[in-house]
C-alpha cells in the first residue's frame, strides 16, 4: 500500500518534470542547434562531403567566385581561393580544426579549472587564496599575446595552441566552480558527509562535483565560441595553425588582400565563425536557462 | 544665492571667453604654421637665384649674410598680398614657374629600417627612395644600372692597374643642406661611419677584408687602398647598391653626435629633411634650387614636398590610392590590371626581384639535402611556369638564383637558367636516394611575408603542394623574415630545412660576384653552400683584373650551380608602382637597389 501511495504520489512529479524538459525543448534554439549540427556534422564528416583536397592547388581556377555569381559553379559551390583550393571544403575541414581545438582546450582547461575551483573554494585558507591570485595573474594577462608568446616559442602547430588557450581557459573555470563550492561547502549535506567520515577527496568528488555539473555544463558551452575566436585569432595572426591545413582564422587572413577583388576568401570563412559562436553562445544562453531552477521558474 | 548665481554666471562668461580665446588660439597656430612653410621656399628660392646669375658658386657661400637680409625683405613682401614690388635682387618672372610645387606622397609596402642615414642601411622597399632623396652618393648610376659621372658626387675616376687602388674625384661646389660644402673629408667620414661595427650595412662586409687605407690627397680626392685587388669597391659606394656610398657632413654629425644626427639628418640630395614618424612615414622638403641630379647645370626638384608612407597592407594602399590618400603606391603584380582599369598610371621596373630556395646547411652529415638526387627531385618538382602564370600573372620569367638576366652582358646565360617540371623523375629519384612512401623525405618548409613580392606566401605554399605531390612530406614553418635570418647566421637549420629568399637582379660583374659570394662561398659567414671547385672559380674571378675573363668565370660559376642543383631557383618578377594619372613618367630604372627616384624628382630629364 504504501508503494502504491509513493507510485501515485511519484507520478505529478514525474509528470511535471515531463512537461518541463517538454517545455525547455519547446523553447529550444532551433536554428542555432541547426547551425551546430551542420558544423560537427560537416567537420565530422569532411572526406565522405567533398570530393576535393584541403591543400592541393588547382591555381587555374583561382579566385573562382562562389556558385550565385557570375562566373561561379556548382564544382566549387562556395568559390576558390587564391591557390584555386574549394572554399566549401576548407571551411568543412577548418570546422573540424576549429571544434577540435575546443573540444581539447576545453576538455584540458575546464579539467583543471574545476579541480582547482572544487580545491579552492573547499579547503579556502592559504590554499585558496594562492590559487585565486594565480587565477588572477592568468586572467589579468592578455590571452593573445600570451598565446602568441607561448606559440612562437615552441612553433604552431594544434596541440600547441590547444596548450596556449586551456593556460589561460583554465582560470574562468577556477573562479566559477569555487564561487559554487564556497556556497555548497556550507550545505547540510557537506556537514552530513563530514560527520559521516567521508574523505575530503570523496566529498569532492562524489558531494560538490555532481553540484557544479550543471554550471560546468553552462560553462563549457558558453566558452566554446570564446575558444573558436582565440584560435581563429591565432591562426589569423600566423600563430596557429600552420598552412596549408585549413583553418578558420587563417582563411581569413588569406583572403584580406583579395577583400575589394573576391570578397568571399575572407568573407566566407568570416561568416562561418560568427555563426558558430553565435549559435553556441544562444545555446549556451538556453541550456543555462534550462538548467538554472531560478531562471526556470521566473520563465 | 542670487550673488551665487551672479558669480556662477560670471565665471562661466569668463570660462566661455577664455574657451573662445583657446580655440582662436589654436585655430590660429595653423596659418601661422603656414607662413612659416612659406616662407623657407621664398628664402631657398633668392638662394637659387644667386647660384644661377653668379657663375662661382663659392662666391655665394661669402654672400651668406646679405642674402638672409634679402630673404627677410622678400618674406614681407609675400605676405602683402604677392604684390611684386622692387627688391635688391628681383627675381626674374620665369624663373618662379620653376619653383618646386606639390606634395608627392609615396606609399610602401615597408619603410624598411627606421633610420633615415646611411649608417642605418635602408635598402629595403621604400628605404632606399627615402634615402636618395636625401643624400647624394660618391658614384652615381643611370637608369640601366650603369655608373654615370654626372649624377654622383664624383665626377671621375680610376683604377691602378692592379686593381688595388681606386681614386674617385669629386666635383667641387656641392652644398649640404646647411650650406657647408661637401668634401673628400665628408666621404672618408661617411665611409668609416658604414664601417662600425653598429653600422647595419652589408655590402661594406665585402669590401673590408681587402681594404687598407683612405686617403684624401685634397678637398675633393679620395683613394681607396686595397692590398689585394678590389675592383668592385666603387659598386659599393654607387647608387646602384645600398647606402654605403651616401655621404654625409662630417663636421655637423661630429658636433651634435650619432643620436641627434638620426633624429635631424642632413645630406646634400635634393631634398632635406623635415620630420618622422617611426615606422610610419617620413617627409621632406625641396631645397628648392639647382641640384647637379636634375642634368646639366642642374635643375629644382618637382616636388615642393614628398611624404614617404609605409603601409604593409595592400588593400589599404590600394584605398588609399583611390581615396587619393597617396600618389604613388607599390603594388602586386596580380593588382596591376584592376587598377590600371580605374585609371591609374602603372609603372614597371622588369624582372626586378628574384626569389629561390636554399638548402640550408646541405653540407652536415646526415643533412637529406647533401643527396645531390634529393636537390634534383625537389627542383624538377616543382611546376614553375604554372607559379609563373597564375600567381605571378605571367609578369616575369624562371631564373637562377641570385644571378638573373640583368647579368646577361656580364657572362650569364638566361637561357639556362632553370629546370624542367618533372614529377616522375622527381619521385624515381627520390626513391632511389631511399625515400619511400612508408619512409617519405621530411622537410621544414620555411614560409613569411617578403616585402616587394605580395606573393611570396602564396608561391612558397604552391611549391610546398608540389613537393607533397612527389610524396614529399612538408613541414610549413611560419615565421619572419628577419626571425629566419637570425636563425641562419647562427647555423640553426640544420636537418632539412627549406628556406624561400628574395633579392635584386643585378647588371654589373662586381655585382654578381659580391652577391654569390656573400651566399655560395664556403667562407662566406652565412653561405648556403660549400663546394671547394665552386670556390676556386670564385677566387679566380675575385683575383682577375680582366673583365672578359671574370664574364667567363661567372659563366662557369652558373653551369656549376645549376649542375650541382645548390639551391632552388626560382622566379625574377617585375615589381611595379601604381600612381594617380597625373604622374605620367617613372622610369624605375635596372638598378639592383634603386627605383631610381630621380626621374620622379626631375621628371624633365626623360630618363
Amino acid at each position: 500500500m504504501a508503494t502504491t501511495s509513493t507510485a501515485l504520489a511519484g507520478r505529478p512529479a514525474f509528470r511535471q518534470r515531463g512537461k518541463q524538459a517538454a517545455e525547455a525543448l519547446r523553447r529550444a534554439p532551433l536554428i542555432p542547434l541547426a547551425i551546430i549540427v551542420i558544423v560537427v556534422f560537416t567537420a565530422t564528416f569532411a572526406p565522405l562531403l567533398t570530393p576535393h583536397s584541403t591543400t592541393q592547388p588547382s591555381l587555374a581556377d583561382r579566385l573562382t567566385p562562389p556558385v550565385w555569381q557570375e562566373g561561379g559553379s556548382w564544382e566549387n559551390p562556395l568559390g576558390t581561393d587564391a591557390l584555386g583550393r574549394d572554399l566549401a571544403t576548407r571551411l568543412m575541414y577548418g570546422g573540424r580544426v576549429s571544434m577540435l581545438v575546443a573540444v581539447f582546450t576545453l576538455a584540458i582547461g575546464g579539467g583543471i579549472g574545476t579541480a582547482i575551483g572544487l580545491v579552492s573554494g573547499y579547503f579556502g585558507g592559504r590554499v585558496d587564496a594562492i590559487c585565486m591570485r594565480s587565477a588572477d595573474s592568468t586572467l589579468a594577462f592578455p590571452i593573445i599575446l600570451f598565446a602568441i608568446l607561448l606559440v612562437v616559442a615552441v612553433g604552431p602547430n594544434l596541440a600547441n595552441v590547444v596548450v596556449a588557450i586551456a593556460l589561460v581557459l583554465w582560470a574562468r573555470y577556477a573562479r566559477v566552480i569555487r564561487g559554487e563550492v564556497l556556497a555548497l561547502k556550507e550545505r547540510d549535506f557537506i556537514a552530513r558527509a563530514r560527520v559521516a567520515g567521508c574523505s575530503h577527496l570523496r566529498i569532492l568528488l562524489f558531494h560538490l562535483f555532481p553540484n557544479t555539473v550543471n554550471t560546468l555544463l553552462v560553462l563549457l558551452t558558453l566558452q566554446v565560441g570564446w575558444v573558436i575566436i582565440v584560435e581563429a585569432s591565432l591562426s589569423f595572426l600566423g600563430a596557429g595553425i600552420p598552412p596549408p591545413t585549413p583553418a578558420w582564422g587563417s582563411m581569413v587572413s588569406d583572403g584580406r588582400e583579395y577583400v575589394d577583388t573576391a570578397w568571399w576568401v575572407s568573407a566566407i570563412p568570416g561568416l562561418a565563425i560568427m555563426l558558430t559562436v553565435v549559435a553556441f553562445n544562444l545555446f549556451g544562453d538556453w541550456l543555462r536557462d534550462t538548467l538554472d531552477p531560478k531562471l526556470r521558474q521566473v520563465s | 544665492m542670487v550673488s551665487s548665481w551672479t558669480r556662477l554666471h560670471k565665471f562661466m562668461a569668463a570660462f566661455g571667453v577664455m574657451a573662445m580665446l583657446f580655440i582662436v588660439a589654436c585655430g590660429s597656430a595653423a596659418p601661422e604654421t603656414v607662413e612659416v612653410v612659406r616662407e623657407v621656399p621664398v628664402e631657398r628660392e633668392v638662394i637659387r637665384e644667386v647660384q644661377v646669375e653668379v657663375p662661382v658658386e663659392r662666391e655665394v657661400i661669402r654672400e651668406v649674410e646679405v642674402e638672409k637680409t634679402v630673404v627677410e625683405e622678400r618674406v614681407k613682401e609675400v605676405q602683402v598680398d604677392k604684390i611684386l614690388v622692387a627688391t635688391p635682387t628681383p627675381a626674374p618672372a620665369p624663373e618662379a614657374s620653376i619653383q618646386s610645387e606639390g606634395h608627392l606622397r609615396i606609399t610602401y609596402t615597408s619603410m624598411g629600417s627606421d633610420g633615415v642615414y646611411p649608417k642605418a642601411s635602408n635598402i629595403n622597399a621604400g628605404g632606399k627612395d627615402v634615402n636618395a632623396s636625401m643624400y647624394d652618393v660618391v658614384i652615381g648610376s643611370d637608369a640601366q644600372g650603369a655608373f654615370s659621372k654626372e649624377t654622383g658626387l664624383a665626377n671621375d675616376w680610376s683604377v691602378s692597374p692592379d686593381g688595388k687602388v681606386h681614386t674617385i674625384h669629386m666635383r667641387q661646389g656641392i652644398m649640404f643642406h646647411n650650406n657647408t660644402e661637401v668634401t673628400s673629408e665628408d666621404v672618408l667620414f661617411s665611409a668609416l661611419e658604414v664601417m662600425e661595427e653598429d653600422a647595419q650595412n652589408a655590402f661594406i662586409n665585402e669590401l673590408t677584408p681587402l681594404w687598407d687605407s683612405y686617403d684624401t690627397p685634397d678637398a675633393y680626392t679620395w683613394v681607396i687602398n686595397c692590398h689585394t685587388p678590389c675592383l668592385y669597391a666603387p659598386w659599393i659606394f654607387s647608387g646602384v647598391r645600398g647606402t654605403e656610398g651616401m655621404i654625409v657632413p662630417k663636421a655637423y654629425y661630429e658636433d651634435i653626435g650619432e643620436e641627434e644626427f638620426a633624429k635631424a639628418p642632413i645630406g646634400s640630395g635634393p631634398y632635406q629633411f623635415v620630420d618622422q614618424v617611426l615606422g610610419a612615414s617620413v617627409e621632406v622638403e625641396s631645397i628648392n634650387r639647382p641640384h647637379f641630379r636634375g642634368g646639366a647645370g642642374g635643375s629644382i626638384p618637382k616636388y615642393a614636398q614628398i611624404t614617404f608612407l609605409g603601409v604593409s597592407e595592400e588593400t589599404t594602399r590600394i584605398a588609399m590610392l583611390k581615396s587619393g590618400q597617396t600618389d604613388v603606391i607599390d603594388v602586386s603584380r596580380e593588382r596591376i590590371a584592376p587598377l590600371a582599369d580605374d585609371g591609374f598610371n602603372i609603372f614597371y621596373k622588369e624582372r626586378a626581384l628574384l626569389s629561390g630556395m636554399y638548402f640550408f646547411q646541405q653540407w652536415e652529415e646526415g643533412n637529406p639535402f647533401g643527396d645531390i638526387r634529393v636537390r634534383e627531385a625537389l627542383n624538377i618538382a616543382i611546376n614553375r611556369d604554372a607559379i609563373l602564370e597564375h600567381i605571378f600573372l605571367g609578369r616575369g620569367s624562371t631564373t637562377l638564383y641570385p644571378m638573373g638576366s640583368y647579368a646577361a652582358a656580364s657572362g650569364y646565360d638566361p637561357q639556362q637558367s632553370s629546370y624542367p617540371y618533372d614529377p616522375d623523375r622527381a619521385r624515381q629519384l627520390l626513391t632511389e636516394a631511399g625515400y619511400t612512401d612508408g619512409n617519405p623525405l621530411e622537410i621544414k618548409l620555411a614560409i613569411y611575408s617578403f616585402g616587394g613580392i605580395a606573393e611570396f606566401p602564396r608561391m612558397i605554399e604552391a611549391i610546398g603542394a608540389d613537393f607533397e605531390a612527389v610524396g614529399v612530406k612538408v613541414n610549413f614553418q611560419p615565421t619572419e623574415y628577419g626571425t629566419l635570418r637570425s636563425m641562419r647566421r647562427a647555423w640553426s637549420l640544420g636537418g632539412g630545412w627549406v628556406g624561400p629568399w628574395g633579392t635584386h637582379n643585378r647588371a654589373a660583374p662586381a655585382e654578381i660576384l659580391s652577391i654569390v659570394k656573400v651566399l655560395k662561398h664556403s667562407e662566406a659567414p652565412y653561405t648556403t653552400y660549400k663546394n671547394p671547385e665552386f670556390d676556386a672559380i670564385m677566387n679566380q674571378a675575385f683575383a682577375s683584373t680582366d673583365p672578359d675573363e671574370v664574364k667567363v668565370l661567372i659563366s662557369q660559376m652558373q653551369q656549376h650551380l645549376l649542375a650541382n642543383y645548390d639551391g632552388i631557383p626560382l622566379f625574377e618578377v617585375d615589381s611595379s608602382f601604381a600612381a594617380i594619372p597625373e604622374i605620367t613618367y617613372w622610369n624605375t630604372g635596372k638598378d639592383s637597389y634603386d627605383n631610381n627616384v630621380d626621374s620622379l624628382f626631375f621628371p624633365e630629364l626623360r630618363w
